[in-house]
């Protein structure tokens, strides 16, 4: 190592609060990032490993309605077309009734079948014989995961209670699934005899779907067979399953990982903070290493060679950190894609290298990027010793105008960003780093202007002292505007994301209170909060508009579709007598599209416009039970219930073209003077205790969906609380550079009379005034940060339109934050310097 | 004796807002190897800025300096870096000795800048340390010297790398009569041993003694000196 780098790295391990708290900051960044990458990825691995053990050998599906696919096609392949390969499939959810509940994945087979597709009857604790034959004799008979047994208890011949579409089954364990290789395989499965799946979900002579293994060795390849099945089936390879699936969620996993970015380059100028004052305090030494010959490239390399050292251990730090954090976030992660997707169960986090490489590359590349600048700045440095502090304030105050138009600048490079980007999320998330330091920009002029301002009011309230404290921000603008800008951008942050979150909470408030406007609303507890898929019991229907307290009743049936290679959901519904006042129209007349949708058409979600780029007038092409039928839409109505898309058309359409008469659920207006509560409690005593159906009041159905709302808002939130920390430990260590690095200024005012308690007065009233002027900088950039969230990042990960909304308690909330972190973070200075002996600090040069 | 700085018709103002002050006006100087020039001067006088040019660290407004037959103010910024590690040895008034490296270690910085082996270091730096009587404190930091070691230690730094040219900057300025006295001793010595030239700035005439040329630096120019000042 050269002296003039090892004297660079001792220069950082004498300041070791500053270095500590910059490596913490990083630290965390990364472990934000990492965090979500591997919850993220814990919870695709775990959906991965569990298709696997789902697909086995498969290669190609066979799928029909959401309904079902009628058994008959499967007997018309085996037993006409003699396909050798081919197995019949039912599968649903379910949840045990164990300490703790499981969700299981319990797939009927027909265990004759199963030999050349999955490999459970391998890896069962008992004989393949056993098998066959305790599945086949023992009624309701299952088998399930080694980790499930040990998990519950649960071992061979107790039984096990089970439910489903509100109704209990009971099941007797006759095995246990191991796979020694891969144990996570079996986790969330459960097998069982095709019999008694279809007694289960209710589906006599359907089937979920059938699974064929098309081999050189088959008597048809995929285009022969593509050809002999009836046109209201669908051929797929297995593997477009899993690619849907996935593709479902991946909108929401660019979205967390764009959030977690966020504490990132939070993070990053926190480093960019921390080099920048590093490079300030020692322009002197930097002064005479020039002097004595060291050029500006030496210069400039060493103080990136110091980030890069802070970079990676914080990187390193951050990854163990971000590891435990990450198994936090998993149940948080898994909750939200159950509530929203699919049901998965995760129970391990999973790491894998592509992950740790990446986020070594982020932290690392995010710690050198922040230092880039300060680095630059150091090598401008002139090689000698007298570098006139007042000279430095002087011509920062002068360049505060042509800083001004570098903001602008790099506000401009941001927007041109924003309009470049299209719909790549990642992509638009760049242009947030030239916002906020464009913003940064701003701080000089404003700090002169705020300072000026508050300078009668401040020496008024705390006499010389309170003058000299608004004055003193001025003069020493070089320093305390770097500080004042780094908590603008935290305190921004927590805005930006704040606001976010509520405009969106505001949004779907809004949204259902225009929806919801039944009186009561039936329907049947399902597994994903979000898709409303189980059956109500048959007849319901009709025995409710028997009843003399109802006006009016809606039906509505929804189901899970492909289109393409994504998944939609079908929603079959009534209509009101006016439904115009419960949808708000993006594109369409909503004047005739209700007539539109007695004719055939359909409406879409906006998000389903947003990802497909359909609109008025185009068509959606589906498969029904009447063949590939296209749909032309007749409006896009805005819809906060599921980014995965929706598709509405009129019940009687979806009945025309599905042999499906179920429904999912049922709305109900009353007539007048009957009272809600009473007529829930009529109907609930008319259904009996047979299945468990959810019949709420509108307020009821509003108060569940805005909590489920809120809780796939926890990951963003303890996101925003880890951007808020990182942001604290950023002001913490740039206030404690800065009050520190005053020894001599604060000697001198002591030497000329000023008391501790005056230096205690003086240095707290001076932190909290530049906490004060970042909490209000803070609130356009915050403001600012929230429209792009919502506008940019939110619209191009879900397309969703959000109501941006100001909250008033949020800006409040940032000018305290603000003023409190900025005087936590000077208490131990402002001690340390109310003790420092005048004469000590005076003898130093 | 051949010239080694030459400096012709050098001028050098700064500005202050709107204000401009002219520090050096057309100021022509020649000196040889092995020369000891002090400058004499009033605080503000020019004469750091004047040490500042023949280094390289500033450019005048107007002049040459050549120094070894090198026009210095025709070199890039890095070529100048390059020339005064090379051929420039420093002495400041507050000793600048990098206070996170050792005696030592800060002796070793500009040896290492000049040669790839750093064989000969050790040697070298402890004959040097030895003649300005600060061997034994070849591990020490210098927070923890006295300001007159402090500046012996300067001075081994400024002749490790074996520069032509020594400039000290008010080398007296911050230490007591007997330490100036001493310092001021001990760089006549080396210099002269080492047949090294000296330029030395100060407002202290009580260092005249080593000196074979005294110029003196008044009104931005060079004027003779005043023996009754």
């Amino acid at each position: 190592m050269k002296q003039h780098e090892k004297s660079s790295l001792r220069y950082l391990l004498k300041h070791p609060v500053q270095l500590i708290l910059s490596i913490i900051g990083v630290a965390i960044g990364v472990a934000v990032v990492i965090s979500i990458d591997i919850s993220s990825n814990s919870a695709m691995k775990a959906f991965e490993l569990s298709m696997d053990g789902i697909t086995g050998k498969t290669t190609h599906i066979i799928y029909g309605s959401p309904a079902g696919i009628p058994d008959s096609i499967f007997f018309f392949l085996k037993l006409n077309k003699k396909l050798n390969k081919i197995a019949p499939i039912v599968e649903k959810n379910i949840i045990t009734q164990t300490n703790p509940p499981f969700t299981l994945n319990l797939l009927g087979v027909d265990i004759f079948a199963e030999k050349d597709f999955r490999d459970f009857i391998e890896n069962a604790d008992i004989s393949a014989g056993e098998i066959y034959g305790k599945l086949l004799s023992v009624s309701n008979s299952v088998l399930v995961s080694h980790s499930f047994s040990e998990q519950t208890g649960k071992s061979i011949d107790d039984t096990l209670k089970v439910k489903h579409g509100g109704k209990y089954y009971i099941l007797n364990v006759v095995g246990i699934l191991k796979d020694r290789n891969n144990p996570k395989k079996y986790e969330s499965l459960a097998i069982t005899d095709i019999s008694t799946a279809k007694q289960i979900f209710l589906m006599d002579s359907l089937l979920s779907r059938i699974d064929l293994i098309i081999d050189e060795k088959s008597k048809y390849d995929e285009n022969q067979i593509a050809k002999i099945l009836p046109e209201n089936v669908q051929l797929t390879r297995s593997e477009t399953r899993t690619k849907i699936s996935t593709q479902m969620i991946s909108a929401f996993n660019l979205n967390l990982t764009a959030m977690s970015l966020l504490a990132l380059i939070v993070g990053m100028f926190l480093i960019y903070n921390t080099m920048t004052f590093s490079v300030v305090q020692r322009r002197r030494h930097i002064g005479l290493l020039r002097s004595l010959g060291i050029t500006r490239r030496e210069i400039f390399t060493t103080v990136l060679l110091e980030s890069l050292a802070i970079g990676l251990i914080g990187t390193i730090i951050g990854i163990f950190l971000g590891i435990l954090l990450g198994n936090y976030l998993l149940g948080l992660v898994t909750q939200s894609i159950n509530d929203l997707y699919f049901v998965i169960t995760v129970r391990e986090i999973y790491i894998s290298q592509e992950t740790i490489l990446k986020t070594v590359i982020i932290g690392i590349l995010a710690t050198v990027i922040s230092a880039l600048k300060p680095a630059y700045e150091s090598t401008k440095t002139p090689p000698r010793l007298v570098v006139l502090r007042s000279f430095a304030e002087s011509k920062y105050k002068r360049r505060r105008f042509a800083m001004i138009l570098y903001g602008l600048g790099s506000i401009s490079l941001s927007i041109l960003i924003f309009a470049v980007s299209g719909k790549n999320v990642l992509f638009s998330f760049i242009g947030v780093l030239p916002l906020m330091i464009g913003f940064t920009f701003f701080t000089p002029a404003f700090v002169i202007f705020f300072s000026n301002i508050i300078k009668p009011f401040s020496k008024k309230a705390f006499g010389a002292i309170g003058a000299m404290a608004a004055k003193g921000l001025a003069n020493s603008l070089s320093r305390i505007g770097i500080a004042i800008s780094a908590l603008a951008i935290s305190l921004a942050a927590a805005i930006g994301v704040g606001t976010m979150v509520n405009s969106f909470r505001i949004t779907v408030v809004n949204w259902l209170e225009t929806r919801l406007q039944k009186d009561i609303y039936i329907s049947v507890p399902t597994l994903i909060s979000r898709f409303n898929d189980a059956t109500i019991p048959e007849g319901l229907d009709t025995l409710l508009t028997k009843l003399p307290e109802i006006k009016n009743i809606t039906l509505y049936r929804e189901l899970r579709i492909t289109e393409g290679n994504n998944m939609i959901h079908l929603i079959g519904s009534s209509f009101p007598e006016d439904p115009s006042t419960m949808y708000v129209f993006k594109e369409g007349n909503p004047n005739d599209i209700w007539q539109k949708l007695k004719q055939g058409e359909v409406m879409v979600t906006e998000p389903y416009s947003y990802r497909t780029n359909k609109g008025v007038g185009d068509s959606v092409e589906i498969l029904t039970d009447r063949g590939l039928k296209k749909f032309r839409i007749a409006g896009v109505h805005y819809d906060y219930g599921s980014d995965i898309g929706l598709i509405f058309m009129e019940i009687e359409t979806y009945r025309k073209f599905w042999d499906d008469r179920k429904l999912s659920g049922i709305g109900l207006f009353l007539k007048k003077d009957y009272d809600v509560q009473e007529t829930i409690n009529k109907i609930r005593n008319l259904m009996g205790t047979d299945q468990e159906i959810i019949i709420r009041s509108n307020k009821d159905l509003l108060n569940s969906s805005i909590e489920v709302f809120d809780r796939t808002f926890i990951v963003t939130n303890v996101l925003q609380i880890l951007a808020i920390v990182v942001a604290f430990i950023g002001v913490l260590s740039a206030l404690m550079s800065l009050q520190l690095e005053r020894t001599k200024e604060i000697a001198i005012y002591r030497a000329n009379g000023m008391t501790p308690g005056d230096i205690w007065k003086y240095l707290n009233l001076q932190t909290g005034i530049m906490g004060f002027i970042a909490g209000i900088l803070s609130i356009p950039l915050g403001n600012i940060l929230a429209l792009v969230l919502i506008y940019v990042i939110n619209k191009r990960s879900f397309g969703w339109t959000l109501q941006f909304s100001i909250i008033p308690e949020l800006l409040i909330e940032a000018v305290i934050v603000g003023v409190i972190s900025a005087i936590l973070a000077t208490i131990y200075p402002a001690y340390k310097m109310s003790r420092i002996s005048p004469s000590l600090a005076l003898r130093e040069e | 004796m051949p010239n080694i700085i030459e400096l012709i018709n050098i001028h050098k103002s700064y500005k202050e807002g709107l204000s401009v002050y002219d520090v050096l006006k057309g100021i022509n100087i020649n000196l040889t190897q092995g020369e000891i020039v002090i400058l004499l001067g009033k605080s503000g006088s020019g004469k750091s800025t004047l040490l500042n040019l023949i280094s390289g660290i500033d450019l005048p407004d107007k002049g040459d300096i050549i120094v070894d037959n090198l026009n210095i103010t025709k070199l890039s910024e890095q070529n100048r870096t390059l020339f005064r590690r090379k051929k420039i040895g420093f002495i400041f008034q507050f000793f600048n000795l990098i206070p996170t490296l050792t005696v030592e270690e800060n002796l070793l910085l500009p040896y290492e800048l000049n040669y790839k082996n750093t064989n000969g270091f050790n040697k070298k730096a402890k004959e040097l340390l030895d003649e300005v009587g600060m061997l034994s404190r070849l591990k020490s930091y210098p927070d923890i010297l006295s300001g007159g070691e402090q500046q012996r230690i300067a001075i081994a730094r400024a002749l490790i790398h074996n520069p032509d040219i020594i400039l000290a900057d008010e080398p007296t300025g911050n230490l007591d009569y007997e330490n100036g006295k001493a310092v001021i001793n001990l760089l006549d010595n080396l210099v002269r041993k080492n047949n090294r030239t000296l330029i030395m700035a100060t407002h202290s005439q009580e260092v005249i003694g080593i000196a074979d040329r005294i110029l003196q630096i008044k009104d931005g120019s060079i004027q003779p000196l005043n023996t009754n000042q």
